[in-house]
């Protein structure tokens, strides 16, 4: 894995953090979207890129003849969605098009990176909750091998949802605000859930000393955990096992003393330990 | 150049003051006091514990005329009057001030604050500035996949006002001889020094890695301060995995 990573890195793809926690999967299409000079071979656990020969090929490969539409919408006749990509071949930055209502408007940004609201001009784009979802729209295909995505808005009164279904008509819901990160640091919430906003969402974060178990049902949950006390790691398991449910994952990130323990401690409790938010997020977004 | 942070050995006076309710660590003799206790000025140890239970701001100016090497101010609350005046008399009597809000710091089997030294395992010469001790664990976490770690981890506080700011602290361990690369962690809750970017490319001796967090609160900042970095090309990441990518560089 680490090799494939060092090739990419090579490539420039440095400058997309994402793409180096990605999946094998996400590689193979990420590195096929993008028409990299490489052949990508997936057997059970093994990958294989074959250079296909010129590497330096790859500064010509994008040209302005690269433009396609990538999604078109209406909404309740009011808001068209015309996601438009244009790979500018100087700056090889891409322009995205997005026509809402009367208003027009483009943003730009980088091939590999992520459409995120700090990058979205938010004038032509007035609604918060529909601004989210074209950033997740936009993510969700950047993170696919899909040329065409069939996307539905649902509104209900609390939430926006954006469906995505993907040519095999399986439905992934991208939501808004059903998150919760609980953690025991509040820097250390706000930081996974800047990882998350750059994927054009956000999460609530709740201190792990003051939850409410009501509130978090339907709720889909990620704990993180940096505990450095002996002391109070029976505390922090007490109050995750009151969280769990048979009938819903807890997905958790523990680093800290007593590891093993924690974990054996957890055990049959549905909870499912995880390294990164990246992993989180697969499971979560990812229109696959 | 030292390998001692601050130049910091057993032999030295150090105090640390934070609330009762954290718990402490330190690798030197030390004794907690629950209130400002007369032992201290006997000198009986080298490192003091003194509770937030302190009734005078002032008190802290008695501690300095004690000469300790360094004073680390845990989670008190210090008035801005007084932060000025600490500032000044701190850098007359030549007293090095870690704080408010920071957890300590940690070189290799020494540490002292809040810290918990057993949650760096792999000494490997790397160092961390950061805003808290949590950020690092996750890092070092990060860099055990490797086989690699932070051997030094300063953490300067939080706020407008630090005694220690990231320049000063960036200096520190650019001079240690045994720290082989830096990641400067700038949290934009706090006060960073305008300029670090250009100091860190006109001083940088090492391979310095910036993070920068507290994004979303501070969209506009943090675009500066990236744009900056990026202009005078310093290697900079907004997440903790590209930490570890770009460290692995100077390996």
């Amino acid at each position: 894995m680490s090799d494939i990573k060092d090739i990419l890195v090579e490539l420039g793809i440095n400058a997309l953090p994402e793409i180096q926690n990605a999946s094998i999967g996400d590689i193979k299409s990420f590195i096929e979207l993008y028409g990299y000079p490489l052949e990508v071979l997936i057997d059970d656990r093994t990958v294989i890129l074959h250079d296909k020969g010129d590497i330096e090929k790859i500064k010509n490969k994008i040209s302005e003849k690269d433009v396609r539409v990538i999604a078109r919408k209406s909404f309740n006749n009011t808001i068209k969605l015309n996601l438009h990509i244009d790979f500018g071949s100087e700056d090889a930055f891409i322009h995205i098009a997005i026509e809402s209502g009367q208003d027009k408007g483009y943003v730009k940004v980088h091939p590999f990176s992520m459409l995120s609201d700090f990058k979205l001009d938010k004038t032509f784009v007035k609604d918060k909750g529909l601004r989210k979802s074209l950033i997740s729209c936009y993510n969700a295909f950047i993170r696919s091998d899909l040329l065409h995505l069939h996307i539905e808005l649902i509104k209900t009164e609390k939430n926006i949802y954006f469906s995505v279904k993907n040519p095999f008509n399986f439905p992934h819901i991208i939501t808004k605000s059903d998150i919760v990160i609980i953690c025991n640091n509040e820097i250390i919430g706000e930081y996974i859930n800047d990882t998350f906003k750059r994927y054009g969402t956000e999460a609530k974060i709740c201190d792990i000393n003051d939850i409410k178990i009501k509130s978090l049902e339907e709720k889909n949950i990620l704990i993180v955990l940096v505990n450095d006390n002996e002391k109070i790691t029976d505390k922090y398991i007490e109050g995750i096992v009151k969280m769990s449910k048979p009938d819903r994952s807890l997905y958790c990130i523990y680093i800290g003393v007593k590891e093993k323990v924690f974990k054996s401690a957890l055990t049959g409790k549905n909870i499912i330990f995880i390294d990164s938010p990246y992993a989180f997020m697969r499971r979560m977004f990812i229109v696959m | 150049m030292s390998n001692l942070l601050f130049n910091l050995n057993k032999k030295d006076k150090a105090v640390y003051i934070g609330s009762e309710s954290t718990e402490f660590n330190c690798s030197f003799d030390y004794e907690r006091f629950v209130d400002f206790n007369d032992d201290i000025f006997n000198g009986n140890y080298n490192i003091w514990y003194i509770d937030d239970k302190m009734k005078d701001e002032n008190l802290i100016f008695d501690i300095i005329d004690l000469n300790p090497k360094l004073i680390i101010l845990g989670d008190i609350k210090i008035s801005y009057e007084i932060f000025k005046e600490l500032i000044l008399y701190a850098k007359i009597k030549d007293v090095q001030l870690l704080g408010p809000y920071s957890d300590g710091l940690y070189q290799h089997s020494d540490y002292i604050g809040t810290i918990n030294p057993d949650m760096f395992k792999n000494n490997t010469g790397h160092s961390i500035i950061s805003s808290n001790r949590y950020i690092p664990y996750m890092i070092e976490k990060e860099l055990s996949w490797y086989n690699i770690g932070l051997s030094y981890c300063i953490t300067l506080g939080r706020g407008e006002n630090l005694c220690t700011a990231y320049k000063n602290s960036l200096q520190e361990l650019i001079n240690l001889k045994s720290c082989s690369s830096i990641i400067l962690h700038l949290d934009l809750n706090n006060f960073i020094d305008f300029d670090i970017a250009e100091y860190i490319k006109e001083n940088a001796m090492k391979h310095i890695v910036v993070l920068i967090t507290g994004r979303n609160k501070f969209s506009h900042r943090s675009y500066n301060f990236v744009k900056k970095f990026r202009e005078n090309n310093i290697d900079i990441c907004l997440d903790v995995t590209e930490v570890v990518s770009l460290i692995k560089k100077t390996i």
